[in-house]
C-alpha cells in the first residue's frame, strides 16, 4: 500500500488540521501597512538623547549604528536587531552604568512604542513554521538506531567522521553533510552491523589495550601523596572498596564479545611499609569486585593479573586497592593492623628482607607514636587505635623511603613514618577475548527473526517488518521488492537463508530512506497545504518526536500510534510524550541535548593543569559528568520544575564528589541524592562539571563564566568583541591590582562595558569556585564574590546569585525553550518562530514549569508539527560548486 | 537514593599491541623502482596549524638564499626545519583577505579556518545557508584523484567533539573542516588514527578468502546500484535544501562506486609494513600528530593518494601542552597582548608543531622516487591562516613550502612579496604544477610570482 496517497490519510490530515487550526489561523500574507506614527518622537528622540554618542556611523560600538534607523519601518526591516535593542534597553543593560540614566518617562515611551509596533507586526505576519532541511542521522542517532532496530550495540558510528554542529547542536540539517569518507563508513558499517546482528560479533581477534593514568603519577611527584591533595582522607576513614580512592584507575572499555579477558594491573612506585601484609589489588567491572590478587614486598612493577569472563558491550573497568590501610604495622593506627613482625629499621639504608625500612624518627629515642585518626586527616575521625611503640630498636630517618615527610596528626613534632599513601596503578591492560561466544545476541534474534525460516514467505515478512522500522513508516510493496531483490541475489548463488537476510538488512542501512529523515512536501495540489504551510504526516511527526526525545527511531508503539492517527490529536500526542518521558531512552536526551546545551561534552577533552589542580583525576571527571546526568535525568523522571536547574538545593554525589563538595556523610562509590543546604552550591552553577567546562584549563575566567551563563541560561549571548579591540592598557593597571580591579578597568572602557557589565558580575559571583569547581576562599587574595547586575540588583556569593537568576525565571524558561526547540527541530530559530516560543513559555508557566510541560509544548508547537512547503521545481538548483568543477574539467 | 551505573567514556591513553597488518598493494605502489622513466607524479599536502605564530620568531631576515633566522622570544621556529633548508621556500607577504571581518564583526578564527583553503569569505551563519567555497585540495583531488586509490585524504589532530557555537555565531563546520568539496559541503577530517589506518591500509579483511571478498565487493556494488535508484526516485519529490542534501549523497555514492571499480583493477601484494597499527587516539599530542603524519607519509610512499590535508588543530584551539610544560590553552596564549612570557610560550608551541612536521619532511626526503626523492616531487604547504593571532591579522601569513613540485620550484630561499598577495595565487601555481587547470580559486588574481629563481 502506498500510504502517501491513501484516501484515509488525506481525510485524517484535513480533519485534524481543521480541528487544531483554531489558534493557528492561517491568513494570507498581507503586505505590511505603514507603521504606527510616533517613531520620531518616541524612539528616535530617545536614541538620539541617550545612544547616538556611542552608536553612530563613526563609532559603531557593538557593531551598531543606530543613526541608520530613521523610520518606523526599520523595525520590520531589521526585526532581530530591534529585538536586541529593545531587550538591552529594557534590561537596563543600555546605556551602560557609567553613562547618565535615561529619563524614565522617555524610556517607557520608547519601549512601549517598540513593543506595540512589534506586536502589531506579529499579528500581521503570516504564521511560518519554517522549513527544516532533511537531516542525516548523526553519530549518536546512527548508533542508537541500529541498536534499537537490530539489537547491535557496538557503536559503529564512533568511527565515522565527526558531525559538524550548527546553532550549538550537532543535529542541524544544514551542516550535516555527507563526504566520501562518510559514505565508505556507511557501507562498511552496514555490512558489519548486519552480520553482527545475524551471526554475532565480527572481529573478535584477541586484542590488548593498555591504559595509563592521565599524565599523573611520576615517581617522587608530591601529587602521588594523596593525603596532601585529598585532605578529607584518613587511614581510618576512607573508601574501603578502594574504588573512589585517588590511586584507583578507571576506564570505560568496550568488550567486543562475551569471552574470557585478562585484566592486568601494574602498580607503580609506591611502597608498602615493611612489616605490612600483602596489598590487595582489586579488579572491578561495573563497580563490582571480580577478582583480587595480592602483592607483597615491593609494589613497583609487581604486575598482577586475573582472568574473568565478561559479557559483550561497554563496561566500566577499574583497578584499586581495597582496604588499603589495613594490614599496615600497628603504629599507623589503622584498622586490622599487620600481624607480621615489623623488621628493625636501619639508619639511612634499606630495610631487611621484608621490604624497605618502615618507620623513621627524626629525633632519637624510642618514643611511642600516636596513631592516625581522631582529629585525623579528614576531621571526621572515628577514633584511632591506641598508639604503640615500634617493635624494634633504634629508629632512624630512612632517606630512601620518601622525600616528603609524613606524620600522623597529633604526633609530637618530628615523628615520621613511611608514607602509606603513595601507591597507585601504573597501567591496566585488558586482553582478550579468549573462548569468545560468537553468536548473535538474544535481542538481535528477537528483533529480526519474527518467523521461522522454513515458513514460506518468512524472508519477506522479516524484510518488510525491519524496513518499516528502519524507514520509520509503512513501506510500499515496491520498496520491499527492492530489498528482497538483494536477498534474491544471495539465494540465487546458493547462500543460506541468514545470508539473504543479511544482504537485505545491509541494503536497508545504506538507503537514503534510512540514513536521512526526509520530510516530503505534499504534491502541489494537495489540499493540506495552506498558505504554503503543511502539516507533517503522522510518521514524520513520530520520527521528529523519537529523534527529539530518544535520539533514535520510533518504537513499535509510537509507529502504531501513527498508524492510528493518534498523534494528530493533542491527547494522543501528549500521551505518547508522557510515555516516552518515562522510557530509559531519555538518557540519550540527557547525553545529547544536555551534553551540548550545558557543554558538558567539552569535559571529555578538558585537560586541567594537573599540577595546579591535583584533585582533578579521571575518576573526578567521570563523577562530575555523572552528577550532572543524574541530576538532569532526575528532573525528567520526577517531572520536576525546570527551575531546579537554577537553584536546586540537592544534587547527586558519590563519596568522592561528596567530599569535594563538603558533604562528609556520603560514603562509598555509589551515587545518591544529597542535600546541598549546608553548602554554597545550588543548581547547575554549583556543579563541578559546569564550573570546569566554563573555565580555562589553568584558571577561572569571570568573562567565560559570565558568558556561559548568558548564553546557556539566559540565551542572551553577548555579541562577539568588535574586531581590532585595543588591548587593555596594562601599564595603567597597578601590578598588584586584584582581578576585580583589572576587570573594572575593562568595564570603565565604554566599548567593552556594554557586554562586560553583563558578563563580569556573574563571573565574579562564581569566583569562589576554582577552575575545576572546587571551593576556595582565596585566589592569591581573598575573593570578593559580590556583584551588581546591570539592572542594579546586588548579590554576594553564588547562592545569592542563583537567587537572582531564579527571580529571572521567565528568562531562563524562555532560554531553555529556545535551546530545546533548536534541538528538537534541527534548525536555528528565526524571527517568525517568536509567536511559537511565546506560546511555549506561556504554557510552561501554566504547567508550573514542569519539565514535561516544556516537552509537551514543543511537541504541540506549530514549527514542530508543520513545515513550510517550497515549490519542488524551483529553488532546487544544483550545488554551485559541483557545477563549477564539472565545467572546469571540460576546459 | 542510590544510583549505581556505568560511567561515561574517558579519553585516555590507549595503546595496543604492535599489530602487523598486511597491506593491499597497488601497481602504483612501486613507483620508484618501476616507473623511473616516466615523469614522477606531483603530490600536494596542505598542513595547517591554528592560532597564528609568534611572527618575530618565524619570519627570517633577508631575502633569497642567504636569509638568516632571527628570533626574539625563543628559538627561531624555522630552526627545526634547518636540516631541510635546501628543500624549503619561506614565503612572506601572503594574505587571506577573506578571513577579515569585511563587516561581519568578530569571528576571525572561524573565518581563518573557513577561508584558508578556499579563499572565500565564509557566510556568517551558524548553519542556515552555510556557504564558503570549494577548497584547493578538492580542486586538486578532482584533477588527479582518479589516478590513485584515494582522491584525497583529510586528517585532523583534534578529536574533541565540538560544543556550542564555535566562534561568534559561525558554524563549527568552518573550523572543523578546512577542506570543502563544494561551497556548502564541508569535507571533515578523520581524527581517529585507528579509523585512518583501517581506511588506508586495512580496508578489507584479508583473513577472508578471495572468493568471499569478491562476493562482498559484488554485494556492495549491487547495493550501491539500489541506493542510486532510490535517490533518483526521491529526487523529483524534493525541494530546496533537501535536494541539495540528496545531491551530496548521490555524489558520495558515485565516488564510492568509482573507488570500488578502481579497487577491482588493483593487483594485491601482501606485505608487512614497519608500522604499528594505532588502536585509538594517543593521549600525548606529540604522539597523536606523529601517528597521523606517519600515516600520511606512508600514504604518499604507497601512492595511495596525491593530495593530503592535515589540520593540527581547529582554528581557535584550546588545547593545552602539558607535555612541553605549557598547561595554558593555546588560544588564550595566542592572545598574548605582546607580553613576552606568553609570546615565548606561543613560540614553544609553534616550535613543537614544526619539530613534528620536520620528521614528516624527513621521511619523504628519505624515500627515493624516480630520479630523486619523494620530497623533490612534492609540495608540502605548512602554515597558518593567522599571523599575529593576538590581533587576528590575516596578512603576512607564516607560510613555508617544502619540495620542488614538478621540479620548477626553487627552494632554499626566503621570498618576500612586497604587495600583499592572496594565498590563493600560490594555490593556483601549485595546481598548475600538478597539471590541474583551474581558472581561479576564491579570490585569486593570478599565479604567484618568484616560485622559481629568475
Amino acid at each position: 500500500m502506498n500510504f502517501r496517497t491513501s484516501p484515509l490519510f488525506v481525510v485524517l490530515a484535513v480533519v485534524a488540521f481543521a480541528a487544531e487550526s483554531g489558534t493557528q489561523t492561517v491568513r494570507k500574507p498581507v503586505a505590511p501597512p505603514s507603521p504606527a506614527p510616533g517613531f520620531a518622537t518616541s524612539v528616535k528622540s530617545f536614541l538620539s538623547d541617550n545612544c547616538y554618542s556611542c552608536h553612530n556611523d563613526k563609532t559603531t560600538s557593538g557593531n551598531l549604528d543606530l543613526t541608520q534607523f530613521t523610520t518606523g519601518a526599520s523595525v520590520g526591516q531589521n526585526r532581530a536587531r530591534w529585538e536586541l535593542i529593545l531587550h538591552r534597553i529594557k534590561a537596563g543593560e543600555m546605556p551602560p552604568a557609567f553613562m547618565p540614566r535615561p529619563e524614565e518617562a522617555a524610556l517607557a515611551k520608547a519601549t512601549q512604542w517598540l513593543e506595540g509596533e512589534m506586536a502589531r507586526l506579529d499579528k500581521l505576519a503570516p504564521p511560518d513554521p519554517g522549513r527544516v532541511t532533511a537531516r542525516r542521522l548523526n553519530r549518536a542517532e546512527y548508533n542508537n538506531t541500529v541498536n534499537d532496530l537490530l539489537g547491535v550495540d557496538y557503536k559503529p558510528a564512533d568511527d565515522f567522521p565527526q558531525d559538524d554542529a550548527g546553532y550549538g547542536f550537532d543535529n542541524n540539517g544544514d551542516v550535516l553533510s555527507i563526504s566520501l569518507v562518510q559514505m565508505e563508513k556507511y557501507l562498511a558499517a552496514a555490512e558489519t552491523v548486519a552480520r553482527t546482528a545475524v551471526y554475532g560479533p565480527q572481529s573478535v581477534k584477541p586484542m590488548m589495550a593498555r591504559f595509563q593514568p592521565v599524565g599523573r603519577r611520576r615517581p617522587g611527584d608530591p601529587d602521588n601523596l594523596f593525603f596532601n591533595t585529598h585532605p578529607w582522607l584518613s587511614m581510618t576513614d576512607y573508601d574501603e572498596t578502594g574504588l573512589s580512592m585517588p590511586n584507583a584507575l578507571h576506564v570505560t572499555y568496550r568488550f567486543p564479545a562475551t569471552g574470557d579477558y585478562v585484566l592486568r594491573a601494574t602498580p607503580d612506585n609506591g611502597n608498602r611499609p615493611a612489616g605490612s601484609e600483602a596489598l590487595e589489588i582489586g579488579f572491578f567491572i561495573d563497580g563490582k569486585l571480580v577478582g583480587s590478587k595480592f602483592a607483597d614486598g615491593s609494589l613497583e612493577a609487581n604486575t598482577q593479573e586475573v582472568k574473568v569472563r565478561v559479557t559483550e558491550g561497554e563496561h566500566w573497568v577499574a583497578v584499586g586497592f581495597p582496604r588499603q590501610f589495613e594490614g599496615l604495622p600497628a603504629v599507623y593506627g589503622s584498622k586490622n593492623p599487620s600481624k607480621r613482625p615489623v623488621p628493625p629499621a636501619r639508619g639511612g639504608g634499606r630495610g631487611g628482607s621484608g621490604g624497605r625500612g618502615v618507620i623513621g624518627f627524626s629525633g632519637a629515642g624510642g618514643r611511642g607514636i600516636l596513631a592516625a585518626g581522631g582529629a585525623g586527616f579528614s576531621g571526621r575521625g572515628r577514633g584511632g587505635a591506641a598508639g604503640a611503640a615500634p617493635a624494634g630498636g633504634q629508629p632512624a630517618v630512612n632517606a630512601d623511603i620518601q622525600t616528603v615527610e609524613f606524620s600522623p596528626p597529633g604526633a609530637p613534632p618530628g615523628v615520621r613514618l613511611a608514607r602509606p599513601d603513595n601507591m597507585g596503578v601504573q597501567s591496566l591492560e585488558i586482553g582478550g577475548p579468549q573462548n569468545p561466544e560468537i553468536h548473535p545476541s538474544d535481542e538481535s534474534l528477537r528483533k529480526i527473526f519474527i518467523c521461522k525460516a522454513d515458513v514460506p514467505g518468512c524472508d519477506r515478512r522479516i524484510v518488510a517488518h525491519l524496513a518499516r522500522l528502519a524507514f520509520r513508516r509503512p513501506v510500499t510493496t515496491q520498496e520491499t521488492d527492492t530489498l528482497m531483490a538483494q536477498a534474491a541475489r544471495a539465494k540465487a548463488r546458493g547462500d543460506s537463508f541468514n545470508e539473504q537476510i543479511v544482504l537485505a538488512i545491509e541494503a536497508m542501512l545504506v538507503s537514503p530512506k534510512f540514513l536521512f529523515r526526509i520530510e516530503q512536501d505534499p504534491g502541489p495540489k494537495n489540499q493540506t497545504v495552506t498558505a504554503g504551510n503543511y502539516r507533517l504526516n503522522d510518521y514524520e511527526l513520530a520520527s521528529r518526536l523519537s529523534y527529539f526525545m530518544w535520539s533514535s527511531m520510533p518504537d513499535d508503539e509510537l509507529l502504531h500510534a501513527a498508524d492510528q492517527g493518534l498523534l494528530r490529536q493533542t491527547a494522543g500526542l501528549n500521551a505518547q510524550v508522557r510515555r516516552m518521558l518515562k522510557d530509559p531512552k531519555m538518557d540519550r536526551f540527557v547525553e545529547n541535548f544536555g551534553g551540548q546545551w550545558l557543554q558538558i561534552r567539552e569535559l571529555e577533552s578538558h585537560k586541567p593543569d594537573f599540577y595546579k589542580y591535583p584533585l582533578f583525576d579521571e575518576y573526578l571527571r567521570m563523577s562530575m559528568v555523572k552528577e550532572t546526568q543524574l541530576f538532569f535525568g532526575n528532573i525528567i523522571r520526577e517531572d520536576r520544575t525546570i527551575m531546579d536547574f537554577i537553584d536546586a538545593d540537592y544534587t547527586f554525589v558519590n563519596e568522592y564528589l561528596g567530599q569535594y563538595y563538603g558533604l562528609r556523610d556520603v560514603k562509598g562509590p555509589d551515587f545518591r541524592k544529597a542535600s546541598l543546604a549546608s553548602t554554597n552550591r545550588r543548581g547547575l552553577l554549583g556543579q563541578a562539571s559546569v564550573l570546569t567546562a566554563s573555565s580555562y584549563p589553568n584558571r577561572t575566567s569571570v568573562v567565560l563564566r559570565g558568558k556561559w551563563v548568558l548564553e546557556n541560561l539566559l540565551n542572551a549571548p553577548p555579541p562577539p568583541p568588535p574586531p581590532n579591540v585595543p588591548n587593555l592598557d596594562d601599564a595603567k593597571i597597578a601590578a598588584d591590582a586584584t582581578l576585580r580591579e583589572r576587570m573594572d578597568a575593562h568595564r570603565n572602557n565604554a566599548i567593552c562595558a556594554s557586554c562586560h557589565s553583563r558578563m563580569d558580575p556573574i563571573g565574579f559571583g562564581l569566583e569562589n569556585f576554582d577552575a575545576v569547581g572546587n571551593w576556595r576562599e582565596k585566589d592569591g587574595k581573598t575573593i570578593d564574590a559580590s556583584g551588581t547586575l546591570p539592572d542594579g540588583r546586588t548579590f554576594h556569593g553564588p547562592v545569592e546569585l542563583t537567587r537572582l537568576l531564579r527571580e529571572d525565571g521567565d528568562a531562563f524558561a524562555r532560554c531553555l525553550a529556545e535551546k530545546m526547540t533548536i534541538y528538537a527541530l534541527g534548525r536555528g530559530l528565526e524571527p517568525y518562530d517568536k509567536p511559537a516560543i511565546d506560546k511555549m513559555v506561556a504554557g510552561l508557566k501554566t504547567g508550573q514549569y514542569r519539565f514535561s510541560s516544556l516537552v509537551t509544548e514543543i511537541a504541540d508547537s506549530m514549527p514542530f508539527q508543520m513545515r513550510k512547503a517550497v515549490p519542488v521545481t524551483a529553488a532546487s538548483t544544483k550545488d554551485a560548486g559541483q557545477t563549477m568543477i564539472k565545467e572546469r574539467k571540460k576546459s | 537514593m542510590t544510583v549505581n551505573g556505568k560511567h561515561l567514556s574517558r579519553r585516555t591513553l590507549l595503546r595496543g599491541m604492535g599489530v602487523t597488518v598486511a597491506l593491499p598493494m597497488l601497481d602504483a605502489m612501486i613507483p620508484a623502482f618501476v616507473r623511473a622513466a616516466t615523469k614522477p607524479a606531483v603530490r600536494a599536502a596542505f598542513v595547517y596549524v591554528p592560532n597564528g605564530m609568534t611572527m618575530a620568531d618565524w619570519t627570517p631576515k633577508g631575502v633569497g638564499r642567504n636569509y638568516e633566522l632571527t628570533s626574539t622570544y625563543g628559538d627561531p621556529i624555522l630552526k627545526h626545519f634547518q636540516p631541510y633548508r635546501e628543500d624549503m621556500l619561506v614565503l612572506t607577504g601572503l594574505m587571506d583577505h577573506n578571513g577579515n571581518a569585511l563587516g561581519d564583526g568578530g569571528g576571525d578564527h572561524a573565518r581563518a579556518g573557513g577561508s584558508f583553503l578556499t579563499g572565500v569569505h565564509p557566510a556568517h551563519t551558524s548553519g542556515k545557508d552555510i556557504h564558503v567555497g570549494i577548497s584547493v585540495d578538492q580542486v586538486a583531488a578532482k584533477g588527479v584523484g582518479s589516478q590513485t586509490r584515494f582522491a584525497s585524504i583529510e586528517l585532523g589532530c583534534e578529536d574533541s567533539r565540538t560544543v556550542g557555537n564555535c566562534d561568534s555565531g559561525y558554524s563549527c563546520a568552518y573550523t572543523n573542516s578546512l577542506s570543502w568539496t563544494g561551497p556548502s559541503t564541508p569535507n571533515p577530517p578523520e581524527t581517529n588514527p585507528r579509523a585512518v589506518f583501517t581506511r588506508l591500509f586495512g580496508g578489507e579483511d584479508i583473513t577472508l578468502s578471495p572468493e568471499v571478498r569478491a562476493k562482498r565487493l559484488a554485494d556492495r556494488k549491487s547495493i550501491l546500484d539500489m541506493v542510486n535508484a532510490d535517490i533518483h526516485q526521491l529526487m523529483p519529490t524534493l525541494g530546496g535544501t533537501d535536494k541539495r542534501k540528496m545531491d551530496e549523497y548521490l555524489t558520495a555514492v558515485r565516488e564510492v562506486e568509482t573507488r570500488i571499480q578502481n579497487a577491482e583493477k588493483e593487483k594485491r601484494l601482501e606485505v608487512t609494513p614497519d608500522f604499528e597499527a594505532p588502536t585509538g587516539v594517543p593521549y600525548e599530542y606529540g604522539a597523536y600528530v606523529k601517528t597521523m603524519l606517519d600515516m600520511a607519509a606512508l600514504a604518499f610512499q604507497c601512492d595511495l593518494t596525491r593530495v593530503i590535508t592535515i589540520v593540527y588543530g581547529r582554528e581557535g584551539s584550546l588545547r593545552t601542552y602539558n607535555e612541553i610544560g605549557i598547561p595554558d590553552g593555546h588560544h588564550p596564549i595566542s592572545h598574548h597582548g605582546n607580553r613576552p612570557e606568553l609570546l615565548s610560550k606561543l613560540t614553544q608551541i609553534n616550535s613543537f608543531h614544526a619539530q613534528l612536521f620536520s620528521q614528516f619532511v624527513g621521511k619523504l626526503k628519505a624515500t627515493p622516487d624516480g630520479d630523486g626523492t619523494l620530497l623533490d616531487h612534492s609540495m608540502l604547504l605548512y602554515g597558518s591562516g593567522l599571523s599575529d593571532s593576538n590581533r587576528h591579522l590575516h596578512e603576512n601569513l607564516p607560510i613555508a613550502l617544502f619540495g620542488k613540485g614538478d621540479g620548477s620550484i626553487a627552494t632554499g630561499r626566503h621570498v618576500i612579496y612586497d604587495k600583499p598577495t592572496p594565498m590563493t595565487n600560490l594555490y593556483l601555481s601549485m595546481l598548475d604544477k600538478m597539471n590541474v587547470r583551474a581558472e581561479a580559486i576564491g579570490d585569486s588574481t593570478g599565479k604567484v610570482e618568484q616560485l622559481s629563481e629568475v
